[in-house]
């Protein structure tokens, strides 16, 4: 029967059918690479001549959610953005275990992750599929991201940079010296190893030039020797792009909310929020509240306004609800910081609401 | 340029509305052509077909919506000519999309009554119309435009196992559906 029906190729053809305001709505959203450039040419119509467009490069989405310059660092072996500012995550906070029998899921994510004091989210996961065919996948994929300095110049001037082979992407490669390490990651990872032959690996027999290499083979040993994540409960959350990196869009009194958040299968891997101090006229003319406290120069109002963005940050990740308690918050003030602009913002997360944010 | 004034383009026989037309799809015309064709020749000739076919076709026709217009034109050219020549891409990506669809129809029905195109078209543009607007937008994404769960995630901005995943899902709601309408028994 399958086959009948597909060599009629019905069902291909209902999709001609589809209501064209639903391909309109879609083909609006497609953003499709530049087509190769063509001499412009005498069409079959005879004196039309079309003029084809020079190819415009895809930039890498650096305006995503308001990033201009994405703090994406390596994304090797992964196939995921086209952007500067995407990748793949996974649990943080979220239930881990194996997934259940009855899952409708047919693949499994093992993640394994580091974050560290200065923005930097390291992730390692091996996704692959429950029947055991992961040639489809890219089964190892390794990444860092910088979830709370926007700009480059805030740690330390890494550009991000389109590569390099089909199918491996890297970012943020800002020195030849990353570069070498992602190349080398890449080749480590090629999708036909096993996890077997990567657990056996040697660190020794590698020398990493920037990135820490204990960190890179633990992670990887978190990841292939641990449990299949969970994944999310509510379907709202499925929505969710895989990064956000979302602020007001103008100083009102003095300071704006930052937040960035890693979303992926119905969890919110990662939330940084920040309060961003304007101390100048120029764009980067800001201290961060986060970086205020880490030196010791907060106040101790400052220091309790960071505090409270503890707590509502871990409640909405352990709850999964960028919305989650917000009734004990939103009317807050504290220190002259509004948090009802706070919950402005996470009330359009919460809502999908995240292209008002790009620029 | 809006859409409407290259339609207006079109009627008024300018052939600059082809120009216009380049610039502002031109990408995306060539895009859709490559995920149905594997050589080049094919997607280039595909193109010019389908800038042939808008020429030829605007007027009559008067598309509500341009985009639309110009994907549903692409597709089919693309469809046919990879029929014809028999130019599956990737090895038969394009039959992958048809056997995933029909997976979950799969149950011994009598499909060959039920698929009359159309009204499997109208019935899913409905159903989708009842889903979240990414919902639609990947599904139509996998199903309409042919592009890999793969390109989807990049669109995205998501990991290709979430795009499965509600790809799976979203064909399962299809089927019940399809079931409720009277499609599946």
């Amino acid at each position: 029967m399958k086959n009948k029906i597909f060599n009629d190729t019905r069902l291909l053809d209902a999709m001609d059918h589809i209501d064209s305001s639903l391909i309109a709505e879609t083909a609006d959203k497609i953003r499709p690479p530049a087509a190769p450039k063509r001499e412009a040419e005498q069409p079959k119509t005879g004196r039309i001549v079309i003029a084809w467009k020079q190819a415009i490069a895809l930039v890498a989405c650096a305006l995503l959610m308001g990033a201009i310059i994405p703090a994406v660092s390596m994304l090797v072996n992964s196939i995921l953005p086209t952007s500067g500012n995407s990748g793949t995550a996974s649990d943080f906070g979220a239930a881990a275990g194996p997934i259940s029998d009855d899952s409708d899921i047919m693949f499994y994510r093992k993640v394994a992750r580091r974050t560290l004091d200065n923005g930097w989210v390291y992730t390692f996961t091996r996704e692959g599929m429950k029947n055991g065919d992961d040639s489809e996948l890219f089964k190892y994929v390794f990444y860092g991201i910088n979830i709370k300095y926007k700009y480059a110049e805030k740690f330390g001037g890494i550009s991000s940079e389109d590569n390099l082979e089909t199918g491996y992407l890297v970012f943020g490669v800002g020195s030849d010296a990353e570069k070498r390490d992602a190349a080398l990651i890449s080749s480590i990872l090629s999708n036909d190893k096993t996890d077997e032959e990567l657990l056996a690996l040697n660190p020794d027999d590698y020398t990493f030039e920037v990135l820490d290499k204990s960190m890179f083979f633990e992670l990887m040993q978190e990841a292939l020797t641990g449990e299949a994540q969970a994944e999310g409960k509510d379907p709202n959350y499925l929505d969710k792009p895989y990064f956000a990196f979302l602020e007001e869009e103008a100083y009102t009194d003095g300071y704006k909310f930052q937040i960035c958040s890693l979303n992926e299968t119905g969890i919110i891997d990662e939330l940084f929020i920040d309060i961003l101090y304007k101390i100048g006229s120029g764009e980067m003319d800001y201290v961060q509240l986060s970086d205020l406290v880490a030196s010791g120069e907060a106040t101790a109002e400052q220091t309790e306004v960071y505090e409270l963005i503890q707590t509502i940050t871990r409640d909405i990740k352990e709850n999964t609800s960028y919305i989650y308690n917000s009734g004990s918050y939103r009317e807050k003030t504290v220190d002259g910081i509004d948090f009802s602009r706070l919950y402005g913002i996470l009330d359009d997360m919460h809502n999908n609401r995240f292209e008002d944010y790009i620029k | 340029m809006k859409d409407e004034k290259i339609i207006e383009m079109f009627f008024s026989r300018d052939e600059r509305a082809l120009e216009e037309v380049d610039k502002k799809y031109g990408d995306l015309i060539y895009y859709i052509a490559s995920n149905f064709l594997a050589l080049k020749e094919d997607r280039e000739e595909c193109v010019n077909d389908v800038y042939l076919a808008l020429w030829n076709s605007i007027p009559p026709t008067k598309p509500a919506s341009l985009s639309a217009y110009i994907s549903e034109v692409t597709r089919r050219l693309a469809m046919k000519k990879s029929r014809s020549s028999n130019a599956w891409k990737r090895g038969g990506e394009v039959k992958l999309v048809g056997e995933e669809l029909l997976s979950m129809l799969d149950d011994g029905t009598d499909l060959s009554e039920l698929y009359e195109s159309r009204r499997a078209g109208e019935l899913i543009s409905k159903f989708l119309l009842s889903r979240s607007e990414s919902e639609r937008r990947i599904f139509l994404m996998r199903y309409f435009f042919d592009m890999s769960p793969r390109d989807i995630a990049k669109q995205m901005h998501c990991g290709e196992s979430a795009i499965k995943m509600r790809l799976l899902r979203t064909r399962k709601k299809l089927a019940e559906y399809l079931k409720k309408e009277g499609i599946m028994v």
